[in-house]
């Protein structure tokens, strides 16, 4: 908690314009700070805004989409004029692994020309350089640097979201981002991809955000998480407090309707489905599946309340918690 | 999990075998390369009962799919039997199976793709009665789906009954697609990675209406490769590593009490919920192996973490390890689960799996002596004569501008070609070697023996093919009756056909 936050997201919300003149609010105001070193697991169901919101981060979201909101780098707005603001940054500060990177390679190229081709559009190394830099990328995500002109068929889906994490890697960057990355892999390959991503972060230091619905693949990869619910944050702190102390209804279902491998526990889902977004959620967006709302629940939007330090939720559960608003 | 003690198991898979042939084309035959097989379900043996669920689970490539299709006869099996309800359905004809389909019911992984998007709910639930004729009336059937929907846990009914696919959740879409075969009342429920695709908050649901089905008497089949959902939905669970299964036994049993060094290890990789509970994960490195070139001995010797030089030798077996608690427990491993029991190894010593792979595989071949060499030279000129002028025969009352011998000639050369590349080419054995039992080696072994050699069956080919053309041509000539003669004066002349 000491240091100062590496990269910090205030207030972010995405529009997409839908045909017919209709607007959907993908990301309602997502707020969040991440230290430099720290793994940050951001959670929801499909749909709840979590690829939206680190693809705004990236500047990488269709002409259909407004955003507003800041995101700052060492204190600096990247989004304040836009693209030019943010391509300098995109993959030499922020990269990222994208959902099913493993199927996004070009099929007729092999995988090192397309590593090097970032480091040569950002200039941090060309020709024989870049060449070398490649094969050192591929042996630190566990590829064998002979494998450089292998063409993405020659290699397994492991070695696939291997082969994108070096590439995410390909101009050093100090964030990365990462999609589900594990979603499409077997389990046994996702424990190789995670242990992967926890040594690259301790050994190079690098913050990682990392999306996906996997309520157990963040609790063990991440030092905190954020549960994302229709657009917005609902909850967010450190590991164990979320699991051990859930402040929001919808956390504490969610890892209800987790099954765990020695638990006992009954699996219980979460009824309904999440509000639509391209209308005014009036109240709390989980009221009418939540299973502890009350009378203010339904016509009243919850504030966000720091119910320990580091550990914020909204819920009207916590509105007799007199603690301070974080600032 | 509440077992029923009912008279006999539902489904009784015995030493189950299924392999897919690898194409190699018509180069690769020519070629001789060895022909391919993917080994996907090599001798599995399971029975589901009434009121139980059981679920196969493994990685990717282990064959649990495929078991699970072969089960229901969507794809043929090359070894083992299956038997529903006491009867063998292993070789049953496809009109056979017809009645039985209704009884044994398929759910699908992706309920996104396996619904029709221009069926109306009602459409989707009412077809499979439609298929079989049941149901009666329409005002019935109506009936029958508004039932099957309620049973789905999709009420209430009416207001999902006139829906589009695109109008439900994909939770909803699964239970549409799970009451579309509870309408025709099942006894076994084959469900294929039934919440894979489908919210983690949704699933619970899904599963919960799986339980609940099978407390109804219901024998379930579950295809997942999620250890923790096997471990809180199934009665039993049966690991299977590349078509094979590892280990079996009750699902608790299983997943405290591992047996399989395979099976610890994908235990110790599933992600706990409680951040606080590090299990330290035993990370196997590399992916399954290639189910086409299956390491020999025990298949998961060249990624176990316990393997001893025996293990690359001696295929285990399951059997009751001595750290089992229950005796329905079994795991196939010779260094954590040891002693063999008698009922299961051969008299020769080798285990069940390795005679069944044993009974599949050609006999060992010997090579004979020259005279028998000789004496199926001899049929197969034979053989090639014959045919030779039969086709010939049947060429020269073709109309064409060619002579009758010549004809005849063609005819016989034609065949031997044809014979040669296709008897030699694809299997290597020809007629008068099957006759005198010459065995010929194995084809993934060394190569071809006797007379063949790869110049010789390209060179076969490359006659069959022209003369395929000289003959098509020739038949074609009456059409361009001007031109005729000048064709005609061209191709007798060439020095090719002068053989």
């Amino acid at each position: 908690m000491s240091r100062e936050p590496i990269l910090s997201v205030e207030d972010l919300h995405v529009w997409f314009d839908l045909s017919g003149g209709s607007e959907l609010h993908a990301v309602q105001g997502v707020s969040f700070d991440l230290r430099p070193g720290e793994r940050m697991g951001l959670v929801g169901e499909s749909g709840c805004g979590k690829t939206t919101t680190i693809l705004a981060m990236m500047g990488l979201l269709p002409s259909s989409a407004s955003v507003a909101g800041s995101v700052s780098l060492d204190g600096e707005n990247i989004m304040a004029r836009g693209e030019d603001t943010v391509s300098p940054h995109r993959w030499k500060d922020i990269a990222m692994v994208f959902q099913g990177a493993m199927n996004a390679f070009n099929p007729v190229k092999t995988i090192g020309s397309q590593i090097v081709e970032p480091m040569e559009l950002h200039g941090t190394a060309t020709g024989k350089a870049a060449r070398g830099q490649t094969r050192e990328l591929l042996e630190l995500v566990g590829i064998s640097g002979d494998r450089v002109n292998n063409y993405p068929h020659e290699f397994s889906g492991g070695m696939r979201q291997r082969a994108a994490i070096a590439l995410a890697l390909a101009c050093e960057p100090r964030v990365l981002l990462a999609d589900e990355p594990t979603t499409a892999l077997d389990v046994m390959v996702q424990a190789q991809i995670l242990e992967l991503l926890v040594r690259l972060t301790r050994d190079l230091g690098l913050s990682m955000i990392l999306v996906t619905h996997d309520l157990p693949v963040v609790a063990q990869v991440c030092d905190r998480a954020a549960v994302m619910y229709a657009g917005e944050i609902v909850e967010m702190g450190a590991m164990s407090s979320i699991y051990h102390d859930p402040r929001h209804p919808y956390t504490r279902m969610l890892f209800g309707a987790t099954p765990d491998l020695l638990g006992d526990a009954d699996v219980l889902s979460i009824p309904g489905a999440p509000p639509r977004l391209d209308r005014e959620i009036v109240g709390c967006p989980f009221a009418p599946r939540c299973d502890s709302a009350f009378a203010p629940c339904a016509t009243v939007a919850p504030r966000r309340m720091e119910t320990s330090p580091g550990h914020e939720a909204v819920c009207h559960l916590n509105d007799h918690v007199v603690a301070k608003e974080p600032a | 999990m509440s077992t029923t003690a009912e008279p006999g198991p539902l489904l009784e898979v015995d030493d189950l075998v299924t392999r897919y042939p690898v194409s190699r084309g018509v180069v690769g035959t020519l070629k001789r390369q060895p022909r391919l097989q993917v080994h996907a379900v090599e001798g599995v043996s399971f029975s589901v009962g009434p009121g139980e669920m059981v679920a196969l689970v493994g990685e990717s490539g282990c064959g649990k799919t495929s078991t699970a299709q072969t089960v229901i006869r969507m794809v043929d099996n090359q070894g083992g039997s299956i038997r529903f309800a006491g009867r063998d359905i292993t070789g049953m004809s496809a009109g056979g199976m017809r009645p039985l389909r209704r009884e044994i019911q398929m759910i699908y992984q992706d309920p996104y793709e396996s619904l029709d998007p221009r069926f109306r709910v009602r459409d989707t639930i009412e077809e499979p009665l439609l298929v079989h004729r049941l149901g009666g009336s329409s005002k019935e059937r109506e009936q029958k789906v508004l039932e099957a929907l309620k049973r789905a846990g999709l009420t209430p009914p009416d207001l999902f009954i006139d829906r589009f696919p695109h109008e439900l959740s994909g939770g909803q879409r699964q239970r549409v697609a799970i009451a579309a075969s509870l309408v025709l009342d099942p006894k076994l429920l084959v469900a294929d990675e039934p919440v894979s695709m489908l919210d983690v908050s949704v699933r619970a649901g899904i599963l919960a209406l799986l339980d609940g089905l099978r407390r109804e008497g219901m024998g379930i089949l579950m295809i997942t490769h999620d250890l923790s959902t096997a471990a809180h939905f199934a009665d039993r669970i049966a690991v299977m590593y590349l078509g094979r299964i590892v280990e079996e036994g009750p699902a608790q049993e299983v997943v405290r009490n591992p047996q399989h060094p395979y099976t610890r290890a994908l235990i110790s990789v599933v992600p706990k919920r409680d951040p606080n509970e590090q299990t330290v994960p035993q990370i196997l490195t590399g992916e399954t192996p290639n189910p086409v070139h299956v390491p020999s001995g025990c298949r998961f010797h060249p990624r176990c973490p316990v393997a001893e030089e025996a293990c690359r030798t001696i295929d285990p077996s399951l059997q009751r390890p001595n750290g089992a608690n229950v005796p329905e427990h079994r795991a196939a491993c010779i260094v954590t689960a040891p002693g063999p029991s008698a009922d299961e190894v051969g008299p020769d010593g080798r285990s069940s799996g390795q005679l069944a792979a044993a009974a599949l595989r050609p006999a060992p071949l010997e090579l004979s002596g020259w005279w028998r060499r000789a004496w199926a030279l001899v049929i197969d000129v034979a053989v090639m004569l014959a045919g030779g002028v039969a086709l010939g025969g049947i060429l020269a009352l073709v109309p064409g501008s060619l002579g009758s011998s010549l004809r005849v000639g063609i005819g016989v050369v034609l065949f031997s070609a044809l014979y040669f590349t296709i008897a030699h080419g694809s299997t290597g054995q020809t007629l008068g070697k099957r006759a005198l039992g010459i065995a010929v080696r194995d084809v993934h072994g060394s190569g071809p023996i006797g007379y063949p050699r790869a110049f010789l069956r390209w060179l076969a080919f490359a006659v069959f093919t022209l003369l395929t053309v000289v003959v098509i041509v020739d038949v074609l000539f009456p059409l361009w009756d001007d031109r005729r003669q000048a064709l005609h004066d061209k191709v007798a002349s060439s020095s090719v056909f002068q053989v």
